[in-house]
């Protein structure tokens, strides 16, 4: 019995010539399998597309809201120069703050900022009685959007047109050391003491070491 | 690629659609079916078994497609299956291949597909049943039946060669 099976299982007949054209003529006529197109794929690269045009229009909104407030900012340092001609005010003296502002939600700090802001207003600092703040220092207008963007420091462009940080507590000081509108009382005195230390001082302050150069020149003279 | 395949398998193929068809038209038009499925499902193959046992599956389910509606498979009695006789297989077994394969197509359809699966390809009954869709109990009284057929075949051929011998 296996010996049939073996026998049968091996055995082999020529087959008849032509079949093999047949069969490739058969595989060339054949047509291409059809992949059918998953229906995911489409979709799925729709919403890709959709992904990548919000994650670009949002790119582009953060892009350009982030240079129009920038513009805004350059424009605040640079516009006070017009003001100066305005205000008749010797360019050499002037620092101007451009951005007198506080937290928002801290009521002392706003007062501080809206009394800066009625200070600094250029129609106010255009009348007569405000014409002598720009003896030593003058603080320039600031609207109040710029405020509330930046509630922690204030930019201050000096004489040369660089920009300098400061924090709203040394513009409240600065603001405070203009005679005409004391809006501090009890520093009153202690700025007139500042001023007149700075006076006699060589060294030349700025709002970095403004404060030091104070104290550093009280101790020298405690010590005298 | 599929040229050199062709010709390496198509002659043991061929025999395969010879043994199921018993006819050499059928058995070309089955050879060119078998061989195009074996070109499109290439990829299929993973590689478990040997590849000549794949390319003889695909060959024989050809078959058994091709014949299975013509044919109708009928059980037949526990008793006609025990008058099988193993002596007869002896006989059989000493045929030459070429006879063998005579008689085999000499067999009527439904005995000549259970009788190639069966003893042949090596399926068991139940595989058997399962792929023509019929009960194990036909496929084992239908194979009864062809080895009975072929015994008869195998004695009528030594009758007609001892009768040649003699009046020689």
């Amino acid at each position: 019995m296996d010996d049939l099976k073996d026998k049968m299982y091996n055995y082999e007949v020529s087959p008849p010539h032509g079949v093999w054209e047949t069969i490739a003529s058969g595989l060339d006529h054949t047509t291409a399998p059809v992949v059918s197109i998953d229906k995911k794929k489409p979709q799925l690269f729709y919403y890709s597309l959709a992904a990548a045009s919000a994650v670009i229009i949002l790119f582009c909104v953060i892009f350009f809201t982030n240079s129009s407030r920038k513009n805004k900012n350059e424009e605040l340092v640079s516009s006070p120069s017009s003001n100066q001609t305005n205000n008749s005010i010797n360019k050499k003296d002037d620092v101007i703050m451009t951005v007198p502002s506080e937290e928002k939600n801290n009521t002392r700090k706003n007062k501080t900022n809206d009394n800066l802001l009625v200070k600094n207003n250029p129609q106010k600092l255009n009348s007569p009685e405000n014409k002598n703040i720009t003896d030593t220092k003058k603080i320039d207008s600031l609207n109040q959007s710029a405020i509330n963007k930046n509630p922690e420091y204030i930019t201050i462009a000096n004489p040369q047109g660089q920009s300098v940080k400061v924090s709203s507590k040394m513009a409240s000081l600065m603001d405070s050391s203009n005679e005409s509108s004391p809006s501090k009382p009890i520093w009153n005195k202690k700025i007139s003491d500042w001023k007149e230390i700075m006076k006699a001082n060589t060294l030349s302050p700025t709002p970095g070491n403004f404060l030091d150069i104070i104290e550093l020149t009280k101790t020298v003279k405690d010590k005298k | 690629m599929q040229e050199l395949l062709y010709h390496r398998f198509s002659p043991k193929m061929y025999t395969v659609c010879l043994r199921y068809s018993g006819d050499q038209e059928d058995a070309r038009d089955l050879l060119q079916e078998g061989f195009i499925k074996i070109f499109k499902n290439l990829s299929k193959y993973r590689g478990d078994g040997s590849f000549e046992g794949w390319i003889r599956r695909i060959f024989v389910n050809t078959a058994i497609e091709h014949f299975r509606k013509k044919v109708h498979l009928q059980s037949v009695s526990e008793t006609q299956e025990r008058t099988v006789e193993d002596k007869a297989w002896n006989v059989l077994d000493s045929l030459a291949e070429k006879d063998i394969m005579k008689m085999i197509n000499e067999l009527s359809p439904g005995y000549k597909i259970i009788f190639n699966m069966h003893v042949i390809e090596g399926y068991s009954h139940k595989e058997i049943a399962d792929i023509l869709g019929i009960n194990e109990g036909t496929s084992k009284s239908q194979l009864a039946r062809a080895k009975t057929v072929l015994r008869k075949m195998v004695e009528n051929k030594l009758n007609k060669t001892s009768n040649d011998t003699v009046n020689l």
